[in-house]
């Protein structure tokens, strides 16, 4: 009781000089507020600030440990898939060997610079400026990829630059197939810009929008397998083969880097023969 | 007599005395700090409750008399009547080298605090110079005082014994 009634005179007297001081000057006084309002204030706001940090490192945890759990099943997932994958390769190469076939080698990729894209007007084309120190080799027909799926390919190379003719130009044609049925057909730009067709696909075979298209790898210029695009729209108006429409897989409106692929096509030379021995 | 008239009469005395000093000779007026004392001196003998009410009303009266921040002397005699009074339940106060220590401290925690307050508020020109003058002035006119005061309370005692004596039945 009796520290009590010390706390309290203690107060009174303190008291009677803020009050004292607040009388003589107002500005003093808000001084002296500051003086005693701005530690509790601090105090607070770090309490706060305490508070959210601990919210925050609960959600962030939390977050985290859901992440995980995600990416723990994907990982088995994966995991049992590569093993499948590994299994179906080396089952691949035992088929192989008595047949004597030779899988084509893997191709090294060089990373270019996109420096222009047109992919609007009549020539629907793209300039890369390509690694230096590769000025003498033979760039022409070479394909060319994003992370995405098929560019196009080079149709010319002057110094360190090189053309592209992209996949949407109408004079591009690239043989395909749809992934699901891998029945082959070949990829034609279109008078609209970010659209494909996919011509040569008979009525009686079985397509889907949303199927997936990539190279068929039959053209002598492009190897099989890369992304084209996806299936958007088929009609079949009583003709021979499919309308096919499809949405190409690399967004040209974003482009900034892409791989040419350092792998020889066909020779041309080689090419007009088979031409000349289809007739 | 109570605690509160003793220290009422005191206080008045002590105005009394500093006013005078202060018309009569200015320079002791200033050197020697009597509200302090009386806070100390009454502090000694009291509980930390009385240190602190009498701190608080000597402290008040000092600032009334003088022109600093009304308030300032009685938080600070608020505070050197608490200490003084809790130290003097710790230590044997009838020595008297103890006293005069727990003058001359309870006038330097004063004269610090006073000080303190003046620089950290901003409210006047805090002078330190005085201080060790001011300390050595008042623990000086204290240990007579503090003889006095103590003479005083015996006489007072004796007195009491005296007349409880005479009141007894035979």
């Amino acid at each position: 009781m009796s520290e009590r009634r010390v706390a309290i005179l203690f107060a009174v007297a303190v008291t009677l000089l803020v009050a004292s001081l607040t009388a003589q000057s107002p500005e003093r006084a808000a001084d002296v507020a500051l003086w005693v309002e701005a530690p509790a204030k601090g105090l607070v706001a770090a309490a706060a600030d305490v508070a959210d940090r601990v919210r925050e490192t609960w959600r962030t945890r939390a977050r985290l440990e859901r992440e995980n759990d995600e990416l723990r099943s994907r990982l088995r997932e994966l995991e049992a898939a590569h093993a499948a994958a590994l299994g179906a390769e080396l089952e691949v190469d035992l088929l192989s060997a008595p047949l004597g076939y030779a899988r084509p080698q893997d191709a090294e990729l060089l990373l270019a610079d996109v420096v222009y894209v047109d992919y609007h007007s009549w020539r629907r084309s793209a300039i890369l400026r390509l690694p230096r120190g590769n000025a003498r080799e033979e760039w022409a027909r070479r394909p060319v990829t994003t992370v995405d799926g098929l560019l196009g390919r080079v149709v010319s190379a002057g110094g360190d630059y090189a053309r592209v003719l992209l996949v949407t130009d109408r004079d591009s044609s690239v043989g395909a197939m749809i992934e699901r049925t891998r029945r082959q057909g070949i990829v034609r730009g279109t008078e609209e810009a970010g659209v494909l067709s996919l011509a040569y696909v008979p009525v009686q075979v079985d397509v889907r929008p949303g199927d997936r298209v990539v190279t068929a790898g039959i053209d002598g210029v492009f190897p099989r397998g890369i992304p084209i695009g996806t299936v958007t729209s088929v009609e079949s108006s009583g003709d021979q083969f499919h309308q096919i429409k499809v949405a190409p897989r690399v967004d040209l409106g974003s482009l900034s880097h892409a791989f040419v692929w350092r792998r020889d096509p066909v020779p041309e030379a080689v090419m007009d023969g088979a031409d000349a021995v289809g007739r | 007599m109570p605690w509160a008239a003793r220290f009422a009469a005191s206080l008045a005395l002590v105005s009394l005395v500093e006013l005078l000093l202060a018309e009569v000779l200015p320079v002791a007026g200033r050197a020697v700090d009597l509200f302090v004392l009386l806070v100390v001196l009454s502090s000694l003998t009291g509980n930390s409750l009385q240190g602190v009410t009498g701190g608080l009303a000597a402290g008040l009266v000092q600032d009334t008399l003088s022109a600093s921040p009304f308030g300032l002397h009685g938080l600070a005699c608020c505070v050197v009547g608490y200490g003084v009074a809790r130290l003097s339940q710790r230590v044997d106060t009838s020595q008297r080298m103890v006293a005069s220590l727990l003058v001359a401290v309870g006038t330097l925690v004063h004269q610090a605090i006073v000080l303190g307050l003046l620089a950290v508020l901003e409210v006047g020109e805090p002078s330190g110079g005085a201080v060790p003058l001011r300390v050595v002035a008042t623990t000086a006119i204290g240990v007579p005082g503090l003889w006095l005061f103590n003479r005083a309370q015996a006489w007072a005692d004796e007195r009491r014994t005296l007349k409880e004596g005479r009141a007894r039945p035979r």
